[in-house]
């Protein structure tokens, strides 16, 4: 397929739903969407700048092998991922929050209505207008995020959890801001709620790692003194804290990037890793216990969300008025 | 003709309050009707329950036989909605706020830049086609709207206060244009508080009050329904005190006297009130002019639809 050919493909698509088009003619009239791409990418270019620079100090020191070069290139992408992620995660909530609402607010909502455009069209067509602005952003990463790739070190696996995770925060905290805003009368509301719940998701980090460890003191207390500690925890007991732990940590983009990559390096499977739970009376000898990498529970985790709230939104933009 | 719009036994109520009570209604096809009543009688409940917008809580609603509750796709095909505000997006141009309504009505994109020229060049928007939507004035937003109504090329406008908030030359220009589509064929239902908007464009007109229809037909009909008010005027060049006795003793006569502020010798006016039909009233002109009076003028004064709509209402409110 060449271009000319593309473009017709997506156009047809974007005829078929009048909303993307007009979302799109709107967001990007103007200098804003600009903009919010230039601070976007002075942010992601100064985050990445930042960890290039010891290269430079470093390469001059007798000693600096590929080893060290390699640490770098995946330090310099995680950097990136991570700076996206909150992007991402703060973008898409302002994207949406205000999509149908505003349709209340400008008095349009009961205009198309009375259309023929479906609820289903309305929904998704904010949703998928506020992806490919969300998508433009990710494209636009691809020059700083493949700076890492120069020095090396940087896994296909680790590029495409990186992706699936981000294209994950895009969709979900899309999905999140477009249900607040069906359900909800007011913008400024809707935007203050989606922001909260997308600060409790990307920025909960520090909050949830304090709950992890007073949580699961026990538990880390076993992993990380092993059979030595004081603890006479039984193998059952683990396991469920080891799966609320994981649960938790499924939740926050970040925590699940970090554990992922950990796992990634330390069991060098992108998919799962196995826990030795500690012995009882009743169980001398238990099994390992599996877990499979928080990245594929937080990717299918929030997508099964997302389609949940597209479903609900869907169903209170079609419902009449009682 | 046949029926476009029916409501039988339509109801709304939220909660305690009934906004709409038992409502019953036709409109034919090709009338330009007038629904008119006063701020809070159920205007615009009403309207919203023929748009679709609004579930009605009892009776139902038919636009072209199709129901309102059962069908409403059917019947959002058919109509041209104008609520009683603009609905214009900021961030569009004019031609693209027609182009995405266009869209919304699933018109192929081939058709929709012709289609919006000629819509433009109806309501007088021609020149404006680039511009930002949210830069025109409020009359011609109005207009911008009456033409977005218009896209999918609909039986039946339902347009809610069209005129209000406008200042007066935007007004008649409105009343203008929706005088112009009734003639090339469109059904035209509107709502109203503006009693001349309704006497000078409407065949016929819907009286309701406090959730209830009061009074339904053409301006004549419901002139009919109230008797002794339809006041004629009478000039006469002679013989004033011979016509007034005349017409004093005639039966379809309640009321008759010389002007009060008749002082020209040679022209007299008399005022009457008049209880006969038009044929009566016609029968009294060739009498008058039989026996050999001078007749200069003969005119029904005023607009006694104010008085119509004042003898028809309590001023009740829901």
């Amino acid at each position: 397929m060449n271009i000319p050919e593309i473009a017709t493909r997506i156009n047809s698509i974007l005829g078929r739903n009048p909303v993307v088009l007009k979302e799109l003619r709107g967001r990007m009239r103007g200098a804003r969407a600009f903009a919010i791409l230039t601070v976007y990418l002075l942010l992601l270019g100064g985050a990445v700048s930042l960890a290039f620079l010891p290269l430079s100090s470093f390469s001059m020191v007798a000693g600096f092998d590929l080893a060290s070069r390699r640490l770098l290139g995946k330090s310099m992408f995680g950097i990136a991922v991570f700076v996206q992620l909150i992007i991402i995660g703060f973008v898409a909530p302002g994207l949406t929050a205000g999509a149908i609402t505003a349709e209340r607010e400008h008095q349009t909502y009961d205009i198309l209505r009375t259309t023929l455009l479906t609820a289903r069209q309305l929904v998704t067509g904010k949703l998928l207008a506020a992806l490919s602005f969300l998508l433009l952003l990710l494209v636009a990463a691809f020059p700083i995020q493949s700076l890492a790739f120069l020095l090396g070190g940087v896994t296909a696996e680790e590029v495409v959890i990186a992706m699936l995770m981000l294209i994950t925060t895009a969709v979900a905290f899309s999905a999140i801001g477009l249900f607040l805003s069906s359900r909800l009368r007011r913008t400024l509301i809707s935007t203050v709620l989606a922001y909260s719940a997308s600060i409790s998701a990307v920025a909960g980090f520090p909050l949830l790692l304090l709950m992890l460890f007073s949580l699961l003191a026990p538990l880390t207390e076993y992993l990380f003194y092993g059979y030595g500690g004081a603890t006479d925890m039984g193998p059952i007991t683990a396991a469920g804290l080891i799966m609320l732990g994981w649960l938790l940590m499924s939740t926050n983009p970040i925590s699940t990037a970090i554990a992922s990559e950990t796992i990634l390096l330390q069991e060098q499977s992108p998919w799962y890793f196995s826990i030795p739970l500690p012995s009882s009376a009743q169980f001398p000898n238990p099994p390992d216990f599996p877990v499979i990498s928080p990245w594929i529970g937080y990717v299918v985790g929030y997508l099964l969300l997302s389609l949940v709230l597209i479903r609900l939104s869907i169903r209170i933009v079609s419902r009449p008025e009682r | 003709m046949s029926t476009i719009v029916e409501t039988r036994a339509l109801s709304k109520r939220y909660g305690q309050l009934a906004a709409v009570k038992d409502l019953s209604l036709k409109v034919e096809e090709g009338e330009l009707f007038g629904f008119i009543g006063p701020n809070g009688a159920g205007k615009t409940s009403t309207i919203r329950m023929l748009t679709t917008l609004l579930r009605p809580s009892g009776g139902d609603a038919w636009v072209a036989g199709h129901s309102v509750k059962n069908d409403p796709r059917s019947v959002r095909a058919l109509i041209g909605y104008m609520p009683d505000f603009f609905g214009v997006y900021d961030d569009m141009r004019v031609w693209e706020y027609l182009d995405f309504f266009a869209g919304c009505y699933r018109i192929p994109e081939r058709q929709r830049g012709p289609l919006i020229d000629d819509l433009l060049q109806l309501v007088e928007l021609g020149h404006r086609r680039e511009d930002m939507a949210d830069e025109l004035s409020r009359g011609m937003k109005q207009r911008l709207s009456l033409a977005r109504t218009l896209i999918h090329d609909p039986q039946l406008l339902i347009l809610d206060e069209p005129a209000s908030g406008l200042d007066p030359r935007a007004r008649v220009e409105i009343r203008e244009l929706l005088v112009e589509l009734s003639r090339m064929g469109k059904t035209i239902f509107f709502s109203t508080q503006i009693l001349s908007d309704v006497a000078e464009i409407c065949t016929s007109i819907g009286i309701i009050e406090a959730g209830q229809m009061v009074a339904v037909g053409t301006l004549d009909d419901l002139r009919k329904q109230i008797a002794g008010t339809r006041r004629v005027e009478i000039t006469i060049s002679s013989r004033a005190e011979e016509v007034l006795a005349y017409l004093q003793s005639m039966e379809s006569v309640s009321e008759a006297r010389i002007a009060e502020d008749s002082k020209s010798l040679n022209r007299i006016r008399i005022e009457l009130k008049f209880t006969g039909t038009d044929q009566s009233m016609s029968d009294l002109i060739t009498a008058l002019t039989q026996r050999g009076f001078q007749l200069v003028n003969f005119s029904e004064t005023g607009h006694d639809l104010d008085e119509v709509f004042m003898h028809m209402t309590k001023g009740l409110v829901t």
